[in-house]
């Protein structure tokens, strides 16, 4: 078999083959250290050179059962029990308020967003291209920029701490994209469809739900991906709008976390862990939307 | 020009089109519009210990910033970092993101693995990444001393996060992890546009590996190149923030400040209000520069319409 491949050919195989082995290192050994720190005992985290492999002598569950209970693992030294500060068990439920959020946002974004992008497809109207321009200039906006004045008007109406206020500031952040997105999308599907429908006397939103809905389904379900996975993930808002667990999501959480110089390392890998398992799912999942998305100008 | 009936079914479908997507540009102007102009305002208001004093100053919060000798060095400082930070950013991630996308396009088994394992490091909220490279980097126990120990690389632990040349480093490579599946996406969606017919092409002039990427492929993914270079401009100036909170807090000394923590700390620690207000519009009048070139310079239907009106102008001037 072999000497019918050529020398080049083989070379070039070889050089893919050693390609791939480092961009797959480089792309998931972060992830790979993470996840099995987070098993790893405390002690066994200190060793020097650490331990790449994560091996049944030094396996425990501990980390994790004090992140979900609260509860200090009795054999350890009084050294090792101060390491497990108080905020590691605000994780778990700071990781449901993002998921709280992260939905809500979604489900807003999608009923809003979706009946938006197919008007800026469809539709000759007046002030259409500015409005564009105005939706997406803001997108594209630091969230530093505005956070004095969202902070400002949050205390005025109220809405500091609440996760109503993260799921309204949420939706206007992202609303833009999935409008752009979706009447892309929407460009691409013949108007022939629509125009039938409604000579068989469908109105505009009976339209929406029985035509343009089924055959735009791969386009939104990649707006409410990319709605959800920034929602989940944002930072900069919710670390500074949020204070106590009414409100206060998981990045704030997290990265408070790490301010603790002498907390326990293996309860923040644990936490760290935990807390990228619901996008992670997500992104395996949703894997052709989301590199359709992707590869698309804008995303 | 339009006739009435025209005019009078446009006025119509702008009604209907306004009831449609108001209350989304509510939604936007309630939260991003008006705190922007609000952002303006405060820039032109008077703070002391974090309480406005009612006081209108105009312009003084930005004369403060780029003339003040106790407020501009600071100032400088920190547009320089952005500035040195943002172009090697994007560099690195233009350069890894191509080759990463140059491997996916060989379209062997391993390809579609590749493709999923970019879909990681995206789909971890950045500020979950700064914590899982905090602890990579950590002095005492980190997985990054452990390897470079192990390998013989280094004799003694060192640390990445308190050392003032290496700690920009640090935030850099972290970012580019995050940040690189964005850009491969793009230009492998790019590379996969370029017909093989003309590779083949290439391979019947004998045109080497080198030669096919520096006079074909780079010039027909020009479009794309142009795009991935001013979007990834726009990400590099703010998104590393979480990154520099988590990991360095702008430290240590100044060597992390960049725009978006000055601004973070001016308003947050010290409570000035006013002058970082007027830092975050100067950083976004920077970005909007950007934004514009993004939407309106690079929109492949205007670019398209120009060249339209310029072939016009061509053809009349011949005639």
């Amino acid at each position: 078999m072999f000497n019918t491949i050529s020398g080049r050919k083989r070379a070039k195989t070889i050089l893919v083959i050693i390609a791939s082995i480092l961009v797959l290192a480089y792309l998931l050994g972060p992830i790979y250290w993470v996840a099995i720190s987070g098993f790893q005992r405390e002690t066994n985290l200190q060793d020097r050179p650490p331990h790449f492999i994560l091996t049944k002598d030094i396996f425990t569950l501990n980390h994790y059962s004090y992140l979900f209970t609260g509860i200090v693992p009795e054999n350890s030294s009084v050294m090792l029990q101060s390491m497990y500060t108080m905020s590691g068990t605000l994780v778990y439920p700071s990781i449901i308020n993002s998921l709280i959020v992260a939905i809500f946002v979604t489900f807003i974004n999608i009923m809003l967003g979706l009946p938006a992008g197919h008007v800026f497809a469809r539709y000759k109207f007046k002030g259409k291209n500015p409005a564009m321009f105005f939706l997406l200039a803001t997108r594209l906006l630091p969230s530093i920029s505005i956070v004095i004045p969202v902070y400002m008007i949050f205390l005025r109406l109220d809405l500091i701490d609440k996760k109503l206020g993260l799921i309204l500031l949420y939706t206007a952040i992202t609303l833009p994209f999935t409008i752009w997105i979706l009447q892309a999308y929407f460009k691409n599907i013949p108007v022939e469809y629509e125009e039938a429908a409604r000579m068989d006397g469908c109105g505009y939103l009976k339209t929406l739900i029985r035509v343009v809905l089924p055959i735009a389904q791969p386009g939104i379900i990649a707006a409410a991906i990319f709605t959800f996975m920034t929602s989940y993930g944002e930072f900069v808002f919710a670390t500074i709008l949020t204070q106590s667990l009414n409100s206060r999501t998981q990045t704030a959480v997290l990265a408070a976390l790490t301010q603790g110089m002498s907390s326990s390392r293996g309860m923040i890998a644990a936490a760290a862990s935990l807390t990228i398992i619901p996008p992670m799912i997500i992104a395996i999942a949703f894997r052709k939307y989301i590199i359709e998305g992707l590869s698309t100008r804008f995303a | 020009m339009l006739s009435t009936t025209e005019k009078r079914h446009l006025n119509q479908t702008t009604k209907l089109a306004y009831r449609i997507i108001g209350p989304s540009l509510l939604f936007v102007i309630i939260f991003v519009a008006i705190p922007l102009v609000y952002s303006l305002y405060i820039s032109t208001q008077e703070f002391k210990y974090g309480v406005p004093t009612g006081r209108g100053i105009w312009f003084q919060n930005y004369i403060d910033i780029f003339t003040k000798s106790t407020v501009a060095p600071g100032f400088y400082s920190s547009l320089e970092i952005t500035f040195k930070f943002t172009i090697v950013a994007v560099a690195l991630v233009m350069i890894i993101s191509f080759l990463i996308a140059l491997l996916i396009e060989q379209k062997f088994k391993g390809s579609n693995l590749i493709k999923v394992a970019l879909l990681l490091p995206y789909a971890i909220p950045g500020a979950v990444s700064a914590v899982i490279w905090n602890w990579i980097y950590d002095p005492n126990f980190g997985v990054l001393n452990g390897l470079l120990y192990t390998l013989g690389f280094i004799e003694k632990y060192f640390s990445i996060s308190s050392n003032p040349d290496l700690a920009i480093w640090g935030i850099l490579f972290a970012y580019v992890w995050k940040i690189v599946p964005y850009s491969t996406f793009l230009f492998s969606a790019g590379l996969s546009t370029i017909p093989t017919s003309v590779y083949e092409a290439a391979k019947l002039d004998r045109s080497g590996p080198f030669r096919t990427l520096s006079k074909i492929i780079i010039p027909m993914l020009m479009p794309v190149i142009q795009m991935v270079l001013v979007i990834q401009t726009i990400f590099a100036l703010v998104l590393h923030f979480g990154l520099i909170f988590v990991i360095t807090q702008g430290g240590p000394g100044d060597s992390t400040r960049t725009l978006a923590w000055h601004i973070y700390k001016e308003t947050f620690t010290f409570t000035r209000f006013g002058r970082g207000a007027a830092m975050a519009v100067i950083l976004s009048l920077i970005m909007v520069i950007f934004i514009y070139v993004y939407l309106v310079v690079l929109n492949p239907e205007r670019a398209l319409k120009r060249k339209q009106k310029r072939l016009e102008k061509e053809a009349i001037q011949s005639v």
